[in-house]
């Protein structure tokens, strides 16, 4: 009987294993040698110029970074007018967000040149990046805010009852306040990516852990527009998301902790507890490129920018 | 409108046309010149290599996220991931725990009670369309609710907090953000696909019963209350489990909604979904780390369990089409039924129309004052970013990863359209295909985005880039555009095929000159619309391509700023509301431009075909 032919499917399926047998084999041999593609982002290239810069992670940072990289665009166009030295290229700045956990990430991964964070550096990501170099852009104190609706007389928390009733031990008002109702309690986080949870985690909830009811945002701005949407709500907004916010008109009411209201003065002094650095990172030492746009950063027109976004810079400008 | 077999003119006279105008073509035939039989050759085997990678790609996707979590069960442990209640991926001191119980309800509470909202508009919608509405009004009726499916998912979320959210928060919930309001903002977004798969049931229905019945002096709503709602009440259950494996991989705009707070589900209450779990915490998870598998865990869980219903619902459907309509009628309530059933399709049409128009009409309203020639043409500026300038980088970047994205998935979606049409059609290979696109239309767009980041980002070395989340971005369309194109190659009849076959013609040849030409316009705009789709989508890009701020792309190796992704931002930011209704404004006017141009393309063609 005469046999049927194979279709042409079958048939290229067939060819197909055969040669992922052989591609197989041949990788197999290959991955011996150890993968030196590692993306070149960093530094070394002595003929390339590498005429992009990349920027990845902490949403506090971010904005700031976009900014000031709109602005040296603008200003400069090619890369010869910031430094003489440098070849007449456009300027390409990329920032991209995620949080401070991704800027880290992408920084040991080399996926990017700088990596933002809005927290220190913890001991395993000094290990694991070697030789790195921070640049601390400002600081950024977490507020306890509630909505300036909130009739609440209490003007100031101990760290102790911050931490009950972000933990929901204190589950409603009147337990905080006698003299307000028996609303509940609405929490306001930030997300495990964001470096402000960690800070949180450690400056005032220390053993115990944030309760499962409240809401977590991606980003300040976020958090500090759902505190001012609610009326009964509670939340670490940041500083400069709470200068923000209230730039308006007040919508936010900051609450003293242990008795230091959080202001400028006992932020940059360190008398108010609950801040957190806000920086970038890179590894190794800066190309000359890198470093006309970070001296760009560090100058007067990155301190006013810092500024009207609502963070307390920390550092002076060269001039 | 279809395609049907009367419509079309002597389907011998079109192949021996198509044949005439070229002699070498003639000899084309099995035996013809060896030539001619080499390039049909190469053209089928072109056609199944595509088909393949097209299927491999999907695989390796499903592979991936199997491969990434499978030291949740060596570390975690199957029972305590899948029953636990408690999730806490980083150790602050207390330990770390991983348990997805509450996710996984949750994901499928939303998608249930969400498609159960959208089906009691969509019955009715469906019914009003079906049996109640002139030609007319039903072709306006369909593009009008078809324009909901263009629509990214981001501007729903965003809609939904500005709107549904709001009025929660009014009504006296205390943060407005719940089950319900995600359910609602879901229902909505599923509307399209359960509105137009019910009509179609309720079309072959009553194709089979409504001129029976008339000849019977059975008045139309009569026989739509009594045989056609029924048969097809009956009949839509494996339609609505694919609308439910869409909303269980829904990412966006569920997350903006729904609190995201790990508790169990409950109406009025916050929950997270494990598309909102993955996309919050990729970030902070390192690589290689159990929080990273955890993750991928809960992934692979969403896919295993839109797999489980795909199958169900493939049994059902396989159960049903043995029984015979004529046991399906019901007179319940007699003409009272009647009245109410016309009277409730009613409603849920114009509710339908209501929508659509309110969310378009929002949108264009509110963001009309800050939109200008400068807007679309400049770069974002000021020192609080967005407040001025505009969003140029953004359009031309989305541009390119639409375009990457289309250059990737089209040929592959269509080479395994028609080679799953025209060669496997009833096969297993044919059946266990059309799974494996359900499944990957189910899976959360984020998955894809994972995977080009380890495939693309890390992998290749290739680093951020347009090339990375173009690919992202094609894997996600991919299975979109595959069901649409073997829809639209479905309705082709047969005969075609068959009788240019019959005269010796290679199948290559027919398909090229004969079916493919008879579906141009649906086929593209399957294409189109699968670039509509990518051109709304924002998880696959945060970690692959996507960017705050960038210049406008000069190649496919660099990355670049997206639409949807700069709207999330700038709406996070709080500061730049009014750019956030400009940014959706230009958004919406792109997807209604597109929708029409597609739609008067594929009418230009239809009337072309038919006049020949």
């Amino acid at each position: 009987m005469h046999r049927p032919a194979a279709t042409p499917l079958a048939r290229l399926l067939g060819l197909f294993c055969c040669a992922l047998c052989a591609v197989t084999l041949m990788g197999c041999n290959a991955q011996k040698a150890p993968d030196t593609q590692a993306p070149e982002t960093q530094a070394e290239q002595t003929g390339d110029f590498k005429s992009s810069v990349m920027f990845c992670g902490s949403t506090s940072l971010y904005p700031i970074i976009s900014s000031l990289a709109g602005s040296f665009t603008d200003e400069y166009v090619t890369w010869d007018k910031a430094n003489a030295e440098l070849p007449d290229k456009d300027i390409s700045i990329y920032v991209a967000p995620g949080g401070s956990g991704v800027g880290v990430s992408a920084l040991e991964d080399g996926t990017c040149d700088f990596g933002m964070l809005a927290r220190d550096l913890k001991d395993e990501e000094k290990q694991a990046l070697g030789d790195y170099k921070v640049y601390e852009v400002a600081k950024d104190a977490l507020t306890v805010s509630v909505n300036a609706q909130n009739p609440i007389t209490l003007d100031d928390l101990s760290t102790d009852t911050i931490a009950q009733i972000f933990s929901g031990e204190l589950s409603t008002w009147n337990q905080v306040d006698p003299s307000l109702p028996a609303e509940p309690i609405q929490v306001f986080i930030r997300d495990l990516s964001g470096g402000a949870y960690e800070v949180f985690q450690k400056t005032v909830m220390g053993d115990k852990t944030v309760t499962d009811t409240a809401t977590q945002s991606a980003s300040m701005t976020e958090l500090a527009t759902n505190i001012a949407n609610n009326p009964w709500a509670i939340g670490y907004a940041g500083f400069g998301a709470y200068n923000k916010a209230n730039a308006d008109g007040q919508v936010l009411r900051a609450l003293k902790v242990d008795g230091v209201e959080p202001t400028e003065q006992t932020i940059v002094s360190g008398e108010y507890k609950i801040q957190r650095p806000v920086m970038f990172v890179g590894k190794g030492d800066p190309t000359p490129a890198q470093q006309a746009f970070i001296d760009y950063v560090f100058s007067q027109t990155g301190k006013e920018v810092v500024e009207q976004n609502g963070y307390i810079p920390s550092f002076t400008p060269a001039e | 409108m279809a395609l049907t077999a009367d419509k079309v003119p002597t389907r011998a006279r079109r192949c021996l046309d198509s044949v005439r105008g070229a002699p070498g073509r003639l000899a084309s035939r099995a035996g013809g010149s060896p030539a001619g039989r080499l390039r049909d050759r190469l053209a089928t085997w072109l056609l199944a290599c595509l088909a393949l990678c097209a299927c491999l790609l999907l695989g390796s996707v499903g592979l991936t996220v199997a491969w990434e979590s499978w030291p949740v069960v060596t570390e975690i442990g199957l029972a305590p991931f899948l029953l636990g209640t408690t999730w806490m991926p980083v150790d602050f001191g207390t330990g770390t725990s991983f348990g997805i119980l509450n996710f996984v309800l949750a994901t499928m509470a939303v998608s249930a009670l969400g498609l159960a909202l959208s089906f009691c508009v969509a019955a009715g919608c469906a019914l009003f369309l079906s049996c109640g509405a002139r030609p007319s009004v039903r072709t306006t009726l369909t593009s009008l609710i078809d324009l909901l499916a263009g629509v990214p998912s981001v501007v729903f979320g965003f809609v939904g907090l500005v709107v549904v959210v709001k009025a929660f928060i009014t009504l006296g919930h205390p943060s407005g953000q719940c089950v319900l309001a995600a359910a609602a903002v879901l229902a909505v977004m599923l509307l399209p696909y359960t509105t137009s798969a019910l009509a179609e049931t309720m079309d072959a229905v009553g194709a089979q019963c409504l001129r029976a019945s008339a000849t019977l002096g059975v008045g139309r709503w009569h026989a739509a209350y009594a045989i056609v709602l029924p048969c097809a009440l009956r009949r839509m259950g494996p339609s609505l489990m694919m609308a439910f494996g869409r909303a269980m991989g829904e990412t966006m705009a569920v997350m903006m909604v729904v609190g995201n707070a790990n508790l169990a589900p409950r109406l009025l209450g916050k929950a997270e979904t494990i598309a909102s779990l993955i996309t919050l915490e990729m970030g902070t998870a390192q690589a290689g780390s159990l929080h990273m598998s955890a993750l991928f865990g809960a992934g692979f869980t969403l896919m295993a369990i839109v797999f489980v219903v795909d199958a169900l619902a493939l049994a059902v459907e396989r159960r049903a089409a043995r029984r015979t309509a004529a046991s399906d009628s019901l007179w319940l309530w007699g003409r009272a039924g009647a009245g109410l059933v016309r009277a409730w399709a009613a409603v849920a049409a114009a509710l339908a129309a209501g929508c659509v128009l309110f969310l378009f009409g929002y949108v264009f309203v509110q963001g009309a004052p800050v939109m200008s020639w400068d807007f679309v043409t400049q770069a974002p500026a000021g020192t609080v970013l967005g407040t001025e300038g505009g969003i140029a980088p953004a359009i031309w970047g989305s541009l390119w990863f639409v375009g990457t994205a289309l250059v990737i998935a089209a040929p592959l979606a269509l080479a395994c359209a028609l080679v799953t049409v025209f060669w496997l059609d009833g096969t297993r290979a044919g059946r266990a295909v059309g799974h494996l696109m359900a499944v990957a239309a189910g899976a959360p767009s984020i998955v894809c985005g994972l995977f080009a980041y380890a495939a693309i980002v890390r992998g290749m070395g290739l680093g951020r880039s347009v090339l990375a989340g173009g690919a992202a971005l094609a894997i996600m369309i991919l299975p979109f555009i595959e069901v649409r194109a073997e829809k639209a190659l479905r309705d082709v009849p047969r005969d075609l095929l068959q009788s240019g076959l019959a005269l010796g013609c290679s199948r290559v040849h027919v398909l090229r000159t004969l079916v493919v030409p008879a579906c141009t316009g649906e086929v593209v705009s399957a294409v189109a619309l699968g670039g509509l789709y990518a051109l709304g989508a924002t998880a696959p890009l945060v970690f692959c391509g996507g960017v705050a701020f960038a210049p406008a792309p000069a190649g496919v190796l660099q990355p670049a700023m997206a639409l949807p992704l700069h709207l999330y931002l700038m709406l996070a930011q709080g500061t730049t509301v009014p750019q956030v209704y400009a940014t959706a404004f230009v958004l919406m006017a792109l997807v209604l431009v597109c929708n029409l141009a597609v739609s008067g393309f594929a009418a230009g063609r239809r009337r072309r075909w038919l006049r020949r």
